[in-house]
C-alpha cells in the first residue's frame, strides 16, 4: 500500500536517517516510536515531501515516486493522496473550522464549494465539533483546534493521514479527547501512520509498532512483541526510561 | 513683521485645491508600490530564480537612496535630453509645458516599490512555515497557498506598517516642490510670493499635512480592525513601527 | 555640451561634495543627542499624565509626525526668531545651519518619544514591581531596571530611526546650507552636470546608510551575548 525504499536524508552534514525502509498495508495504524532525534518526525515529513529526501523511493498506491529527482507534479500528486495531522495543528488562521475543512476539497481538488460542505460537515461531526462550524482557530481550546485538524484531514479522504506528535502541543487534560478522535478514526480502517509519545495509543490501537533510534529503524513488530519482549538493547532502554513503572509491574 | 493669521487662512484656501495634487502623488505611488512591492517580496520569498538574487542585491541598494535624490535624478533623466533635442532642434520651450507631476509620480513610485516591497516581506515572515505546510500537506500547490492562505494573513498585518508608508508618502511628496510641481507646498507658497507672508504660508502647509495624515491614520486603523476581525487577541501589543 | 554623465566628473566632485560630510554628520548626531534627552522627557510626562504638559506633548507629537521635515524647517527657520524675540532674544543673526539643527533635533524628539514610550511599555509591570518590592524608589526602578531591559528592546528600531534620521538630512540644504547635498547642487548649477554630483549623492548615501545598518545589526548581537 504504502512502501518507503532505502530512505536517505541529511541536513548538512547531520545525516537524520540512514536507508529506511518500511512498508505500511491498506486499514493499518502504524506507531513510530524513539527518542528524539531519532528521525521519525523527518521520516513522516519525508512521505509528503514536506521535507525532501535525498535518495530512495516512495510507492503510494500505483505511484511510484523516485525521492532524488521528484517533480513538482508528482509531489502534488502524493500530497492529494495524503494528509497530515500536525504537532502545532496548524489551522488557517484566516479560515473558520469548516472553510479549514473545506480548503483541501475545493482549492486543491477543485470539488464543488456544496459537495465540500456537506464533507466538511461530516467530518465535524464525527470529530464532535458539531456546534463550531463558524468558529476561528483563536476562539477555540488547543484539543477543539487539533480535532479540526483531524476533520480537515479524513474529509480529504486520503489514502493515509499522518500524524506528527498530534498530542505534545496539547494541555493534559485535553489529550483525551483527541486521543479518543483518533482511536474513532482507526476503528473507520484508514490508514495512519502515527508519531506520537502516548505509549497508552501505540500499545491499544496499533497494529505495528517501528522503533526508530539514530535514523534507523532498530526494530518493529507488534506491540506486544515490542512492549513485552522487545529484542533490541536500544529499545529496551527507552521502554525502561519512557514507561519505568510497565517495567516493575510485569 | 508681526504674525498674522489672516494670512494662514488666505494661504489655506489657495492650498486646499493642491489636496488632489498630494494624494496623486502618493496614493498612486502606494498603489503601485503594493503591486510591484508584494510581487518583489513574494519572489525573494519563494527563491524565484534570478528575480530573487537580484532583487536581494538591487532593493538593499536602492533603500539608501533619498527620496529627493530620486526625484532629482528622475527630473533629470527625463527632462535633460528632451532639452538637448530642444536646443539642437531650436523648439521654443518644450519642457515649460511638460508637466513635471508624472516625473514626481515616477520617482515617488520607484521610491515607494522599495519601501514597500521591504513593509511586505516582514510581513510575510509573520506568516508561520506551519501554514504553508498545512497547505501542502491538504495538495495546495505553492501559488494556491499563497493566494487563499498567506496572502490574506499577510494583509492584516501589513496594513498599519502601510499606513505609515502612505503617511511617509504623503509627507514625503512634498519635495516636488523642487523641481517646480504645484502640490500642497508650492500652492500654499504661491501666495507667499505675492505677499511675503512665507510662515504664515508653511503653517498653511502645516495644517493641510497634518489633517491629511490624521485623516490617513485614521482610515488605516479603521480598515486594520476590520481586517483583523478574525485574528482575536492577537490585534494589540504591536510595537508601532515609526515613520520618516 | 552633448554628454549626459561623464564618469571622470563622478571622481572629480566626489572629494568636493564628500567634503561636507562632517556637516551632515553634525546635524544626525545633534538630532539624535538632542531627540534623546527632550524624547525621554516627553515620553515620561506622557507615561505619568502630567496634566496640561501632557496634552501638549501628544499635540506636538502628532504635529511632528503629521508634517514634513521640509515645512517644519522653514516654520522653525521664520517663526523661531519672532517667538524669541517675545522674550527679548535676538536670534536674527544666526546662520541657517543653527535652525537646522533645532529643527532636527525636535523633530527627533517626537520621534524618540514614540520609541522610548512603547519600550518602556514593552518591560512586564513585574518588573517594576519586583523593583518597588526590593526597596528601590520610582527613579532608581526606572533607571536600573526599566530603561537598560526597555534600551535592548528599542534598540533596533533606534537603528532604524538614525539611518532615517540620516536619510532626512538630504533635506536640510533645502534651507540653503551648503552640506553635501547642497555643495551637489551648487555644482550643478555652475557646470550643468548635475547627474554626476546626484551620483555620488547617491552612492555616499547608500554607502553610509548601510554601514550604519551593519553597525547597529553588529551591536544588537553584542549587546544580546552579553546578556547571556
Amino acid at each position: 500500500m504504502i512502501e518507503l525504499k532505502n530512505v536517505h536524508k541529511a541536513f548538512g552534514k547531520n545525516t537524520v536517517l540512514k536507508g529506511i525502509n518500511l512498508k505500511v498495508n491498506k486499514g493499518e495504524v502504524v506507531v513510530i516510536l524513539g527518542p528524539s532525534g531519532s528521525g521519525k518526525t523527518t521520516l513522516l515529513r519525508c512521505i509528503n515531501f514536506l521535507e525532501s529526501a535525498d535518495d530512495g523511493e516512495l510507492i503510494i498506491g500505483d505511484t511510484k515516486v523516485d525521492f532524488k529527482n521528484a517533480t513538482s507534479k508528482e509531489i502534488l500528486a502524493v500530497r492529494r493522496r495524503t494528509a497530515m495531522v500536525f504537532q502545532n495543528y496548524n489551522l488557517f488562521n484566516n479560515m473558520n473550522a469548516i472553510e479549514n475543512v473545506m480548503e483541501g476539497l475545493v482549492t486543491g481538488r477543485k470539488m464543488p464549494i456544496g459537495r465540500a460542505r456537506e464533507i466538511a460537515k461530516q467530518a465535524l461531526d464525527k470529530v464532535g465539533l458539531k456546534d463550531k462550524y463558524e468558529a476561528y482557530p483563536l476562539q477555540l481550546s488547543g484539543g477543539q483546534q487539533q480535532r479540526v485538524g483531524i476533520a480537515r484531514a479524513i474529509a480529504l479522504n486520503p489514502d493515509v493521514i499522518l500524524f506528527d506528535e498530534p498530542t505534545s502541543a496539547l494541555d493534559p487534560e485535553l489529550v483525551g479527547e483527541v486521543l479518543s478522535v483518533m482511536q474513532a478514526v482507526a476503528k473507520e480502517g484508514i490508514t495512519m501512520i502515527v508519531v506520537t509519545h502516548e505509549m497508552s495509543f501505540a500499545m491499544d490501537i496499533a497494529q505495528h509498532i517501528i522503533f526508530m533510534a539514530d535514523g534507523n529503524i532498530v526494530e518493529e513488530g507488534s506491540p506486544k512483541d515490542i512492549f513485552t519482549n522487545p529484542k533490541e538493547k536500544r529499545t529496551k532502554q527507552f521502554l525502561e526510561r519512557i514507561l519505568p513503572r510497565w517495567n516493575y509491574s510485569i | 513683521m508681526v504674525f498674522d493669521f489672516h494670512y494662514v487662512i488666505t494661504s489655506f484656501i489657495t492650498a486646499v485645491h493642491y489636496i488632489p495634487v498630494t494624494l496623486a502623488l502618493s496614493l498612486i505611488p502606494l498603489f503601485i508600490g503594493i503591486v510591484f512591492g508584494t510581487l518583489i517580496a513574494v519572489c525573494r520569498k519563494f527563491r524565484i530564480r534570478f528575480i530573487a538574487p537580484l532583487a536581494d542585491i538591487i532593493i538593499p541598494v536602492v533603500k539608501g537612496i533619498p527620496l529627493v535624490l530620486h526625484l532629482f535624478i528622475m527630473n533629470f533623466l527625463i527632462l535633460k535630453p528632451f532639452d538637448l533635442l530642444a536646443q539642437y532642434y531650436a523648439w521654443a520651450d518644450v519642457i515649460r509645458f511638460m508637466d513635471k507631476v508624472y516625473i514626481a509620480i515616477i520617482a515617488i513610485s520607484i521610491y515607494a516599490v522599495i519601501i514597500i516591497s521591504e513593509t511586505m516581506r516582514s510581513a510575510l515572515m509573520s506568516v508561520s512555515e506551519g501554514q504553508y505546510e498545512a497547505c501542502y500537506s491538504v495538495g495546495l500547490t505553492r501559488w494556491q497557498a499563497l493566494r487563499r492562505v498567506v496572502l490574506p494573513q499577510v494583509f492584516p498585518v501589513a496594513i498599519p506598517v502601510l499606513g505609515n508608508n502612505l503617511i511617509g508618502l504623503i509627507k514625503g511628496s512634498s519635495v516636488v516642490y523642487l523641481i517646480t510641481v504645484v502640490d500642497v507646498m508650492n500652492g500654499a507658497l504661491t501666495t507667499a510670493q505675492i505677499n511675503y507672508r512665507f510662515l504664515e504660508a508653511y503653517i498653511a502647509a502645516a495644517l493641510i499635512y497634518w489633517g491629511i495624515c490624521l485623516l490617513t491614520e485614521r482610515l488605516f486603523a479603521v480598515w486594520e480592525n476590520h481586517m483583523k476581525k478574525y485574528q482575536l487577541g492577537s490585534a494589540k501589543n504591536n510595537l508601532r513601527q515609526e515613520v520618516l | 555640451m552633448g554628454s549626459l554623465f561623464d564618469i571622470r566628473l563622478v571622481f572629480e566632485y566626489f572629494p568636493l561634495i564628500f567634503s561636507r560630510f562632517p556637516i551632515t554628520l553634525l546635524i544626525v548626531v545633534v538630532a539624535i543627542g538632542a531627540g534623546l534627552v527632550l524624547g525621554l522627557f516627553i515620553a515620561l510626562v506622557r507615561m505619568r499624565k502630567v496634566l496640561l504638559l501632557n496634552q501638549f506633548a501628544i499635540l506636538y507629537v502628532s504635529f511632528v509626525r503629521g508634517t514634513p521635515i521640509i515645512v517644519q524647517l522653514f516654520i522653525i527657520y521664520y517663526g523661531f526668531p519672532l517667538l524669541l524675540e517675545q522674550v527679548g532674544i535676538d536670534i536674527t543673526q544666526w546662520e541657517k545651519i543653527y535652525f537646522v539643527l533645532v529643527t532636527y533635533g525636535l523633530n527627533n524628539a517626537a520621534f524618540m518619544s514614540e520609541i522610548i514610550r512603547s519600550a518602556i511599555s514593552s518591560v512586564p509591570d513585574g518588573q517594576r514591581e519586583a523593583a518597588y518590592s526590593v526597596g528601590l524608589s520610582r527613579w532608581q526602578a526606572l533607571r536600573r531596571v526599566i530603561l537598560p531591559q526597555a534600551f535592548l528592546n528599542a534598540f533596533p528600531v533606534f537603528g532604524t530611526r538614525v539611518v532615517n534620521t540620516f536619510e532626512s538630512t538630504s533635506l536640510a540644504f533645502t534651507l540653503g546650507i551648503l552640506d553635501m547635498v547642497g555643495q551637489a547642487q551648487a555644482i550643478g548649477s555652475r557646470t550643468y552636470h548635475e547627474l554626476e554630483g546626484y551620483v555620488v549623492l547617491a552612492i555616499i548615501f547608500i554607502a553610509i546608510s548601510m554601514i550604519l545598518e551593519k553597525l547597529f545589526v553588529h551591536a544588537e548581537k553584542r549587546f544580546i551575548q552579553q546578556r547571556r
